[in-house]
């Protein structure tokens, strides 16, 4: 537990007396993939908020490295090296998929104001470099195609994998993906999870996933968590946790948990 | 290392033959203008590379960061009130001007930090109470004349006086020039991104490791230094200064420029100052329906072309690209 990379140590958070998560305590470990599945409402996106400093616990701790980072700015939190995509889409959408790559790439910008208004040769260096590093990431995920264009006008699976493509560019240590596959037609969550497939294998990443799909959640994630009304009812790798007799009881109160477990849902 | 140029050049503020051709026609005729027209309408041209200034800090702000300001002209007035305060104490031309940015900025951030918990409407009608405030003070400052106003000298610079209307031309025209070209470069910036990420989803910016508080107080205070800038050479060029000069009316015409020029482009900014400008010109002629004229002019533009002259120009460039050749 200690060499933990992230680690939530008995969290609790409310809204006006609704409890969202109920003592919480969850570790990752550096290169693991975790997956987070539960019904709607259960919690998912508060502990994800949680992490990223959106919303502060009423009690409990966040550590990152075993540094306590609760409630830190989210910005701040970003520049530990956690990254993070959101599960509605959160892109800048005036903006074409390059500058939202390289915005993805920000925090690794070492110019300040003043070269970039001068347009010193520092900060056509640091530009170039950005830009080269958002470039290949654009290669890696076959998104050359949509560089130019405004991606508040892209199709929905693409504007979900330049979400996914923008939290990567910032090359963080820890990878949240909130139901990156959510709402997509069922070829584009193949190409999704194959994507994610990819990612781990080729960037050796330690990613948090909230996805229903219980057939994904056993190929990609080492360990299930599950969450029900705020509390972790189970924790596991993915075959033992599907057969959990609580797990099984909190999916009949919504969704079977079938194989493809609750689908494409709309949500907050 | 093809890749590298090819990067290079993108990042260049013009590219393409069709963008040399305006750059060049426009820097053109910036140059040679005064010497081929009548002397008020340098005076004229001298005003409207003033007004861009205070349009271009606007268009920053509320173009790219998505702040509204109603109160610019409290900027342009501190900038102009500065400027005079600096000279009467006997600074010289650039450091007077240097004051006056500074002081300008200074208020950006004392306007900007509490604006960070107002948004839309709010943060209008506060910045508004900042342009009436500025106004009020200066109504009831002896020193600078209360509500009679003060005189302002132009300059002379190194033995060179810059008391004729084409020699001050000049002279504006290079200070605004310089200034323009970096707000450009800021504009294709990370820092120009990150006002633009801050206005598309705070939330997502949040992520990108961007601190909102500390990128929307950079665009009040850039957008205060600009302005104040304006100020310290506005003063100089209308030779007398009043509160009543900085008045709300003005601070609107300033958000109009940008609109009508097109929200959220700096080049529209440009445009939108010289439409207005020009229009006020125009209509300065038949002085009784130059009211009524002026706002059906701009509200006929707003209809034709919602994306402002900057938008209009763009799809031009698009038909004029796609035609078959
Ligand atoms: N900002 C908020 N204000 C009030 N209540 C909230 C807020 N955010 C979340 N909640 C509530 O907290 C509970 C958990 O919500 P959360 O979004 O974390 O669920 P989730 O597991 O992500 O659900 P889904 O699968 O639908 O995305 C819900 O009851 C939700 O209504
Ligand atoms: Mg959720």
């Amino acid at each position: 537990m200690t060499n933990d990379l992230l680690a939530l140590e008995n969290v609790s958070l409310s809204f006006r007396g609704l409890t969202a998560l109920s003592d919480v305590s969850l570790g990752i470990a550096p290169g693991e993939v975790v997956a987070v599945i539960g019904p709607n409402g259960a919690g998912k996106t508060s502990l994800f908020n949680v992490v990223c400093g959106f919303y502060r616990p009423r009690s409990g701790t966040v550590r990152w490295r075993g540094a306590d980072i609760t409630g830190k700015a989210p910005h701040m939190v970003a520049r530990l090296g956690i990254g993070r995509s959101f599960q509605n889409i959160e892109l800048f959408k005036s903006l074409t998929c390059l500058d939202n790559l390289l915005l993805g790439r920000h925090l690794h910008v070492k110019s300040n104001v003043f070269s970039a208004m001068l347009s010193t040769r520092g900060w056509v260096r640091d530009e170039v470099a950005q830009r080269r590093r958002a470039e290949e990431l654009m290669d890696l995920l076959d998104l050359q195609a949509y560089r130019d264009q405004r991606v508040g006008a892209l199709p929905y699976g693409v504007q979900k994998l330049i979400e996914v493509a923008r939290a990567l560019a910032a090359e963080p240590t820890l990878l949240l993906l909130d139901e990156p596959a959510a709402g997509m037609t069922v070829e584009e969550k193949d190409d999704m999870m194959v994507t994610l497939l990819r990612l781990r294998r080729e960037l050796d990443l330690t990613m948090l996933v909230v996805e229903h799909d219980l057939r994904v959640v056993s190929r990609l994630a080492d360990r299930v968590v599950v969450l029900d009304h705020g509390v972790k009812i189970a924790d596991g790798p993915p075959g033992a946790v599907q057969d959990d007799p609580a797990v099984v009881r909190a999916y009949l109160g919504s969704t079977k948990l079938a194989p493809q477990a609750a689908g494409p849902e709309v949500a907050p | 290392m093809l890749f590298r140029e090819r990067y290079e050049h993108e990042l260049r503020l013009v590219r393409g033959s069709q963008a040399w051709v305006v750059a060049g026609l426009a820097g053109a005729l910036l140059l040679a203008l005064p010497f081929l027209v009548k002397g008020y309408l340098v005076y004229n041209m001298t005003l409207f590379l003033v007004y861009a200034l205070v349009a271009l800090s606007l268009s920053v702000l509320v173009g790219l960061t998505g702040q509204v300001s109603l109160g610019h002209a409290g900027f342009l007035a501190a900038g102009a009130y500065v400027f005079v305060l600096a000279t009467q104490h006997g600074l010289p031309y650039l450091l007077a001007v240097l004051a006056a940015v500074l002081v300008s900025a200074v208020l950006g951030v004392v306007i900007g930090v509490p604006s960070l918990r107002l948004e839309g409407p709010y943060l209008a009608i506060a910045t508004l109470g900042f342009g009436l405030a500025v106004q009020q003070i200066l109504t009831n400052w002896r020193l600078v004349g209360a509500s009679r106003g003060t005189l302002v000298d132009r300059p002379v610079i190194l033995g060179i006086d810059f008391y004729g209307d084409r020699a001050y031309y000049y002279l504006v025209l290079a200070l605004a020039g310089f200034v323009t070209w970096m707000l450009f470069n800021l504009e294709r910036s990370h820092v120009g991104r990150a006002f633009r990420a801050t206005r598309d989803a705070d939330l997502a910016a949040q992520m990108s490791g961007i601190g909102l508080a500390r990128y929307k107080t950079l665009a009040f205070v850039i957008s205060a230094a600009v302005a104040g800038l304006a100020g310290a050479l506005y003063g100089p060029l209308v030779g007398y200064i009043t509160p009543e000069g900085f008045n709300l009316l003005l601070s609107i015409k300033f958000l109009l420029m940008t609109v009508v020029g097109g929200l959220g482009f700096l080049p529209g900014a440009l445009l939108g100052a010289g439409f207005i400008t020009g229009l006020d010109l125009v209509l300065s002629t038949f002085r009784s329906w130059s009211q009524l004229t002026f706002g059906a002019v701009v509200i006929a533009v707003m209809m034709l072309e919602p994306a402002g002259l900057y938008g209009r120009w763009l799809k031009i460039k698009q038909f004029w690209k796609s035609w078959p050749l």
